[in-house]
């Protein structure tokens, strides 16, 4: 179960994406996902679905990948689904009993919603399986930067990111590892109610929060001997640049917001 | 003598149906009798985990089965429970295991687990804390204020209190000095004189398995490369060496002294050993 968690999931390869600047990916990913959001017609949405699908394929990413990411969606996404279906009046009403209304409008808006979640997984997914955690925390390190000027601490918030996320791997094996080494004493995780359950946790969670802040310990020590000294006039290894092809996505992804707003000018809005 | 447990064609494969799908274990078979005190040796990736992980029931086998008494563990779901009581299985730096607010409740756990009456549990925890030389003012401390050999002992008894028909230890004595790993390895000793039960102890340390164990069992690549008595494995000195194995340092020295042409014993692997033979040597006695 634990092993299905794809935050912070990097997907090796030498695409388009995988080489582009990982401040313009953050930047138009955020773009595109406003995007998604101000589609209103058919037309728009249509365009926005091309647009995931392209990515998918221009990012060389197995889409059976990119699926798994939508897995632990599916039931925000019925949530979401139904309560839009019942709630949303206006249009013509196509089903009526008692209290329950299903209309027009509602059906289009619980669709569109489906449409915008799973697109919104897919690309900030996208981003995640093409870019590897440490540029990551670099580039939002580096967008965030501007907020120094209100003395506040980016380069230690980022280094906070950068840790918790190097470490999801280690807390995985070690819940792993004592979990089998309580199942060897005859822990039962599987019945019982749900009393029982959530007390069968606890051998498992004391052991890890006690192993976890030993690494902590560890790892400040481990920082300290190497002269750490959060942050101030540390140099990079590796610059972050932009280059040519940034400036291509910036003016496809461009395109695509004029595209999807033309379309809701120009086509017949439906929600 | 019986076999407590015995392994049928046994393979795991990690990742099964996947492209990197990877055989940890490929059709092994063998039996452990009752009462033996077993070795369990093998390079790094050798499979010597997983293995022993599919003896308590913890992994399921890709294919083929394990037996205890004569039953597949894999019958029921209840002989799936059992089978974790009869076969304790303490894992490699077992002290990351404890939880409880004291030494005396998390030795209980496994016990308590079993549904035990709250005197038996009592009795048991008791008896397992000492043979594992923990005193009962141990007992109601935090087990995190025990030093770091002593963890390593609470967690031992945790296991032992489950008073299992076979104990299986994953390199009980790893990360300790050498005082600290006699102390282990006497009381695994102890306890098996007293309780008759079968131990399996997988080590990295040729040194103590030729001081504990009456019988090896040699993994390598995911098979069972050698399965037999202590003397005639490490007899095997170069096979051993081929997996990326060592015999034990005396061993080495008596084979470097044989070369040199002193009439020596063969199948000297153990220190006390090396200075009888030695001793019997210097009074003038020849080779056996």
């Amino acid at each position: 179960m634990i092993k299905d968690i794809t935050i912070g999931q990097y997907f090796p390869g030498n695409s388009f994406l995988h080489r582009m600047d990982a401040r313009m990916k953050i930047v138009l990913t955020l773009a595109l996902i406003v995007g998604i959001f101000l589609c209103r017609s058919l037309v728009s949405i249509a365009v926005v679905v091309a647009v995931t699908f392209a990515l998918i394929f221009v990012s060389g990413v197995p889409l059976k990948m990119v699926l798994k990411s939508i897995k632990p969606l599916a039931i925000i996404v019925a949530f979401t689904a139904v309560l839009n279906i019942f709630y949303i009046r206006g249009g013509t009403t196509l089903f009526e009993w008692r209290f329950l209304h299903i209309t027009s409008k509602g059906l289009f808006t619980a669709f569109f919603m489906v449409v915008r979640i799973i697109c919104l997984v897919i690309i900030s997914s996208l981003l995640t399986y093409t870019t590897t955690p440490t540029v990551m925390t670099d580039a939002i390190e580096s967008l965030l930067s501007p907020l120094k000027i209100f003395k506040i601490p980016v380069h230690t918030l980022t280094m906070m990111m950068t840790l918790a996320l190097r470490f999801i791997p280690v807390l995985v094996d070690e819940v792993d590892r004592i979990t089998n080494a309580q199942k060897a004493r005859g822990a039962d995780f599987d019945s019982g109610g749900l009393k029982e359950k959530v007390k069968a946790l606890v051998p498992i969670i004391v052991p890890l929060f006690v192993s976890s802040i030993k690494h902590a310990f560890e790892l400040a020590d481990a920082m300290e001997c190497r002269c750490y000294v959060d942050g101030k006039g540390r140099t990079r290894m590796k610059k972050m640049k932009l280059s040519f092809k940034d400036f291509i996505a910036l003016l496809v992804v461009a395109v695509i917001f004029a595209g999807i707003i033309l379309c809701n000018i120009y086509f017949k809005k439906v929600v | 003598m019986s076999a407590v447990i015995s392994v049928k064609n046994l393979t795991h494969r990690y990742n099964e149906g996947l492209p990197h799908c990877h055989v940890a274990v490929d059709n092994v078979s063998f039996d452990i009798e009752k009462g033996d005190f077993i070795g369990l040796i093998g390079h790094t990736g050798s499979g010597k985990s997983t293995l022993v992980q599919h003896l308590n029931g913890l992994m399921k086998p890709s294919e083929g089965d394990v037996l205890i008494d004569g039953k597949s563990i894999w019958e029921s779901k209840k002989s799936v429970r059992a089978a974790k009581f009869k076969v304790g299985l303490c894992f490699q730096y077992p002290e990351y295991q404890l939880f409880e607010e004291t030494v005396e409740k998390d030795i209980a756990y496994g016990p308590k687990n079993m549904k035990l009456k709250e005197e038996e549990i009592r009795r048991r925890v008791a008896i397992a804390a000492s043979f594992v030389g923990l005193k009962p003012e141990h007992l109601m401390k935090s087990p995190f204020e025990l030093s770091g050999g002593e963890k390593r002992r609470a967690a031992i008894a945790g296991v032992m209190a489950m008073q299992p028909e076979v104990l299986i230890l994953d390199e009980p004595t790893a990360g300790l000095d050498p005082k600290g790993r006699d102390t282990v390895l006497n009381m695994i000793e102890n306890f098996r004189k007293s309780t008759g039960c079968t131990v399996i102890l997988v080590s990295h340390s040729m040194e103590d398995v030729a001081k504990a164990a009456s019988k090896v069992l040699v993994m390598n690549k995911g098979k069972v490369a050698m399965y037999d008595e202590t003397e005639k494995v490490f007899a095997r000195a170069e096979e051993l060496s081929e997996m990326g194995l060592n015999v034990p340092q005396v061993s080495k020295v008596f084979s470097i002294l044989r070369q040199k042409g002193l009439p020596v014993s063969d199948g000297i692997f153990t220190v006390d050993k090396a200075v009888e033979d030695i001793a019997r040597l210097m009074k003038g006695g020849k080779a056996k």
